[in-house]
């Protein structure tokens, strides 16, 4: 038996050991085989330009490229501004993660030391840095005979700066620094050799005084609707936008007696930094037809944007820029809202990160355009506080009891008295059914308006209500997917599916 | 009484404006006095900034940012109310300004900026840079010499900074100072007329720069000329013609660059082209074809392209064979034609080509045949399945001599 028992054994293990040095043979050749054939793809070694998303896009501007070496042409500037930006995005980056990462490419070898040494100090004391630049106005000095090297001076850089330690904010400070650059350009990059701050170049451009009184009157006397068209709610400007759709539902607005509309532009459909034309070229129809029909238009940037971090703050200037800039003057144009209830956002991102964006991007806003008031679509009047100081009005949604609006309302008004007070967002959804126990009726939204509007015309505040239609389809993105939440959003509107008013029309309908 | 309202006017006035701001818990900043009065250094100084501070300094931090990045600094004590940041060495040796913010906790208690000024006294590294690295001959071509000194920190050197220049050129040395403005000083070493190396250094409070050279090229080729040589002038298909050129120069007398491309083109009697190419070696050209098999006259100019052209030059060939005998047999269908025989009765070489064109006997043309000879001779076989019985007219043409007959084809 125990020979029996041994033989088998035996057996067995000389079968296994047989299959494991197979195995392993095997392995071993595969694994030679695989990195005999790794490695750096051999056109890598041409340093050939990489298509990279845009990651970094402060403003640039050169405001002088004379110089008495080589005349420089559009391509190789732009070559040395993207390398220059990206000098600065892997140094922004280095400083964040406290990572070397990218430094090679875009510094010279004596000009990265410094940069490690900055770095390796900074792991050792746990300090980290978010920051980023806003915006640079360069000016060449010298660009040598051979396009080898190339001198500037980087005038009046707009920096942002946070300081942690830790996981602690310790310190933010925004500051204005000029530098003198100078790059080479080694095997196909060109790299900052040396970088020296010099003195600021004075600011000789006239800030144009802001006119914006004229919008602000418009704006204590708004009387207006939030505006979605029936078939595309949360995508005015998507596949389904028809200017004699919205021109109908513009004519309906104006028949009411009311001035004011309130649109979203969404921040991934118009483009990013890139701001699609042709969605610019539909919401100047908008605007247009808006116009057409006596209607001022509020436009409200940024929604379904939620990121806020420093280090795509550039991206959404230039989003906001191009925008901006393209319909300023449009005589439609009321104000811009820079995003709609951020303060959502304050526990998931934040509070100061997702505040100093805002503050950065009202200062923008207002560089580009001073014609215009800036407002900010808090999500209840507490959180209208916020920022008091820098906006123009102070925007706050209410969807609360209406027997408590106007206590709330003058508290709001208490703290920010020099400002005008909007009522930007309210509404009532008539939806009755199981997932809210029925507790809802048109007959209750009929009683929710008529209270709100007479204390609302008692006390005089402007007002833009939600809104014009039911919805038949409302986006997941905007109440998620359960019935309980998502339900009631289809039934805010003043027309019901079918298109026939609603009892509270002729409420809302001004006299 | 008079302090009393004043009092209460106080209180109100505070708690008026305290109720519209946003009540922040702000923290009392101690009293912080800065105690270190310089605020200028040279790189590489070890700078240390003191405060004197009647309160405790525990949360005290000295934020230091220069061009290059911020960091963090934490206290060491002196005493009991005096502390002492010790800028690093990163800091310190970067000329520029370095700025400093010293912070309780989120607040700035204090800022200020020291001066760090570029260190002159130590040694000077150089750096420079020449280029294009290669240039014609000539007025108009320069290399750009580009030199940006710094101090043994890697800092660079003031505005204003003298930079001797030096360029040699064969027996020829020149120097002249030049100045750095924005980190660097330049300078064009223009090209010379006769072609060579240009050699420069530069040198910065005494230490001197490592050599870089440009060469200067021969600029464009001028006009030049030709000649053909061959051993002799048969028209034989075998021979070697050899053309030349003279010395090949520039407009400064150099000689061109060796391997510039001369293409000689050859125009024959019929006003057909041919070409041949060569390199130039010490400034002269040279290109090889074959003889032609029939008598011709050759025209041949040479080119540079874009540049230069020579002048033309004839040649002439003589026929290498003056007749050629023709047999016919098997019928008049088998045609052995040669001996092909050269200028001394020697056999020609293979491959002429010899072509035989097929009319009828009303002259109506039915077909040509091809062939070359081999060993002198060649031969055409006129099959049955081919040409039927009949009487033809055959033309013969080789070597430039064409032959005709009128025979009758019978027989396979």
């Amino acid at each position: 038996m125990a020979i029996k028992l041994n033989k088998v054994f035996y057996r067995s293990a000389l079968i296994v050991t047989f299959l494991a040095i197979n195995a392993l043979v095997i392995y071993g050749l595969g694994a030679a085989w695989s990195f005999m054939n790794t490695g750096a793809d051999k056109t890598s070694l041409l340093h050939l330009e990489v298509p990279m998303e845009d990651v970094y896009k402060p403003s640039i501007n050169w405001i002088n490229t004379d110089n008495p070496g080589r005349s420089m042409d559009k391509q190789a500037l732009g070559e040395i501004t993207n390398d220059y930006m990206n000098a600065w995005h892997v140094r922004n980056i280095a400083y964040k993660k406290n990572d070397k990462y990218g430094i090679e490419d875009f510094y010279t070898d004596s000009a990265r030391v410094r940069l490690y040494d900055n770095i390796a100090m900074n792991l050792k004391n746990n300090n980290w840095f978010k920051r980023t630049t806003l915006s640079h106005n360069s000016a060449l000095d010298f660009y040598t005979a051979d396009g080898t090297m190339v001198v500037f001076k980087d005038y009046n850089v707009e920096e942002y700066q946070e300081t942690y330690e830790g996981d602690q904010l310790v310190f933010k400070e925004k500051d204005t620094t000029s530098y003198q650059v100078m790059m080479l350009l080694e095997d196909g990059f060109w790299r900052i050799r040396h970088l020296k701050e010099i003195p600021n170049l004075k600011d000789t451009s006239n800030v144009s005084q802001r006119k914006i009184d004229d919008k602000i009157a418009k704006i204590k006397k708004s009387k207006g609707i939030n505006y979605y068209p029936k078939d595309s709610p949360w995508d005015t400007f998507g596949k389904k936008f028809n200017d004699s759709i919205i021109n109908q539902d513009f004519n309906i607005i104006n028949d009411m007696g009311l001035n004011t509309i309130r649109v979203f532009i969404q921040y991934e459909d118009f483009g990013k930094n890139r701001v699609d034309h042709k969605k610019l070229a539909l919401l100047k129809t908008l605007l247009d037809t808006a116009e057409k029909n006596n209607l001022d238009v509020l436009i409200t940037l940024f929604d379904f944007y939620g990121d806020y971090d420093v280090s795509n703050w550039t991206l959404t200037h230039r989003h906001a820029e191009t925008i901006v800039k393209a319909i300023k003057d449009h005589p439609a144009l009321l104000g811009w809202d820079i995003k709609n209830e951020p303060d959502l956002d304050f526990d998931s991102r934040g509070r100061l990160r997702v505040l100093s964006w805002l503050e950065q991007m009202i200062e923008n806003i207002k560089k580009w355009d001073n014609n215009h008031p800036i407002t900010i679509g808090w999500s209840s009047p507490e959180a209208g506080i916020e920022l008091a100081d820098k906006v123009d009005f102070v925007s706050y949604h209410y969807y609360r009891e209406p027997e408590a609006f106007l206590e709330e309302h003058n508290k709001l008004k208490s703290i920010v008295s020099d400002k005008p007070l909007v009522l930007q967002e309210y509404g009532y959804s008539s939806y009755s059914g199981i997932w809210n126990f029925y507790q809802s009726s048109p007959e209750a939204q009929f009683e929710y308006y008529q209270l709100m509007q007479n204390q609302l015309a008692d006390a005089s505040i402007p007002f833009l209500f939600w809104t014009l239609y039911d919805f038949e389809n409302v986006p997941t993105s905007v109440a998620g997917s359960l019935p309980w939440k998502t339900q009631k959003q289809h039934y805010f509107g003043c027309i019901d599916l079918k298109g026939n008013k609603k009892e509270i029309f002729n409420i809302l309908k001004q006299h | 009484m008079y302090i009393r309202i004043v009092i209460i006017l106080c209180v109100l006035l505070a708690s008026c404006s305290s109720n519209e701001k946003e009540p922040v818990i702000k923290t009392v900043l101690p009293d912080v006095m800065l105690e270190s009065k310089k605020i200028d250094f040279i790189a590489g100084d070890s700078i240390s900034i003191t405060f004197k501070t009647d309160s405790s300094f525990e949360k005290l931090k000295l934020q230091v940012k220069n061009a290059y990045g911020s960091t963090l600094l934490t206290p060491k004590t002196i005493n009991e109310n005096k502390i002492n940041f010790l800028v690093p060495k990163n800091y310190s040796r970067l000329a520029g300004p370095c700025r400093w913010q010293l912070l309780h906790d989120t607040e700035i208690v204090l800022k200020g900026v020291i001066n760090i000024t570029t260190n002159d006294i130590h040694q000077t590294h150089i750096e420079s840079y020449f280029g294009p690295r290669s240039i014609s001959a000539g007025p108009i071509d320069f290399s750009m010499l580009t030199v940006a000194p710094t101090d043994i920190y890697d800092n660079p050197l003031n505005d204003g900074t003298e930079v001797t220049v030096k360029y040699q050129f064969q027996e020829k040395i020149n120097e002249l100072k030049i100045t750095t403005k924005s980190f660097f000083a330049w300078y064009n070493v223009n090209s010379t007329t006769k072609s060579g190396r240009i050699l420069v250094t530069s040198e910065c409070n005494s230490t001197t720069s490592k050599e870089l050279a440009t060469i200067v090229f021969p600029a464009n080729a001028t006009d030049f000329s030709i000649n053909a040589t061959s051993a002799h002038n048969f028209a034989d298909g075998n021979q070697i013609i050899t053309f030349k050129s003279d010395i090949i120069r520039d407009q400064f007398g150099n000689i061109v660059s060796n391997g510039t491309l001369v293409t000689f083109v050859i125009k024959n009697e019929n006003d057909a082209y041919l070409y041949t190419i060569g390199t130039t070696l010490n400034g002269i050209a040279e290109a090889k074809t074959l003889h032609p098999d029939k008598a011709s006259k050759w025209e041949i100019q040479a080119f540079i392209t874009g540049a230069a052209e020579s002048n033309t030059t004839n040649f002439d060939f003589k026929p290498a064979i003056h007749d050629y005998p023709v047999l016919f047999s098997k019928g008049n269908r088998n045609i052995d034609i040669g001996p092909f025989e050269s200028f001394m009765k020697q056999l020609i070489p293979d491959g002429l080509l010899v072509q035989l064109d097929i009319y009828d006997a009303d002259g109506k043309f039915i077909q040509s045949e091809k062939t070359t000879t081999k060993n002198g001779i060649c031969n055409i076989f006129l099959g049955a399945h081919y040409l039927p019985e009949g009487n033809y007219i055959l033309k013969l043409q080789a070597a430039g001599i064409k032959k005709e007959f009128r025979i009758n084809i019978h027989g396979n």
